[in-house]
């Protein structure tokens, strides 16, 4: 059991429980969009140090599936991210879910604000969890919904 | 890369959705405290407090302890600390690969270029 004197520090952050990230990036809005979703382009960036994309699919489309595989540089380590998108507005928003092989059956969801700023793009990116089994089940909902829909259009 | 109890952290985070929790949480932080210490600066019921507590203490990020005929609430921050582990990973996870996103989006525009041109590509 840890002391009590080290828990004013451990308290001091969960005020906020989303990962908030916002970055401006000096290249057109339709260009920072297009890094997100286009196999190629995210190839040229997602590796992180020592790690490079080994095989990436995207479907950027609502429900549809995306898959990033990553592999260490040195050929020794593998990992892989994928989800699915819950919300595509060309050049305005992205959100899909997260389950990275990490740590396998946590599902989190990554939401992604595209603007244009003074001379670039600014990204706002949010990485939160689903907080409850409700809003989980509200998303899949949401997708159904959506899904039911365009068959009705299609169908009609 | 991080290792995490899913089922753990899910109810930690619940538990932690909830401003009035949060608040708990932060008067726990330098003493325990009973439900109606607790419940004291709130206006809302002892049964709606003690409801909170109950969330906080499935979640693990709390824990009652028995001294004389009072029950004390106490402040568990294990699992308060796994939290803020995920925060942080995922923090240094997308800063790194947004760098990256930057250094090539912003130093090779000619590779970067998407292969199918959009005519609303306004700045």
């Amino acid at each position: 059991m840890p002391s009590v004197i080290d828990t004013p520090e451990v308290v001091s952050a969960p005020q906020d429980l989303r990962l908030k990230l916002t970055r401006v990036i000096k290249a057109p809005r339709a260009r920072v969009y297009d890094a997100w979703t286009r196999p190629e382009m995210i190839r040229l960036w997602f590796g992180p140090e020592g790690m490079k994309p080994s095989e990436v699919s995207t479907d950027a489309q609502v429900d549809g599936a995306y898959s990033i595989a990553m592999e260490s540089c040195e050929g020794k380590g593998a990992s892989k991210a994928t989800g699915r998108y819950l919300q595509v507005n060309p050049y305005d928003l992205l959100q899909f879910t997260w389950d990275a092989s990490w740590s396998p059956g946590e599902e989190s969801l990554v939401t992604i604000h595209f603007r244009d700023m003074d001379g670039g793009t600014e990204i706002k990116l949010i990485h939160d969890r689903f907080s409850t089994k409700e809003t989980r089940d509200g998303h899949n909902r949401g997708w159904s919904g959506i899904l039911d829909h365009l068959v009705e259009v299609l169908e009609a | 890369m991080v290792e995490l109890l899913t089922s753990a952290l899910d109810s930690v985070f619940h538990a932690l959705s909830d401003g009035t929790r949060r608040a708990i949480l932060r008067d726990l932080t330098l003493e325990g405290k009973s439900v109606g210490e607790i419940a004291r600066p709130y206006e809302m019921s002892l049964a709606a407090v003690s409801k909170h507590v109950q969330v906080l203490e499935r979640a693990e990020l709390v824990e009652r302890q028995r001294r004389g005929q009072f029950q004390i609430v106490r402040l568990k921050p294990k699992n308060l600390r796994s939290a803020q582990d995920w925060l942080a990973f995922y923090d240094n996870f997308w800063s790194a690969r947004l760098d990256r996103l930057q250094a090539v989006l912003e130093t090779q525009p000619e590779q970067a270029a998407a292969p199918a041109m959009r005519e609303d590509q306004d700045a």
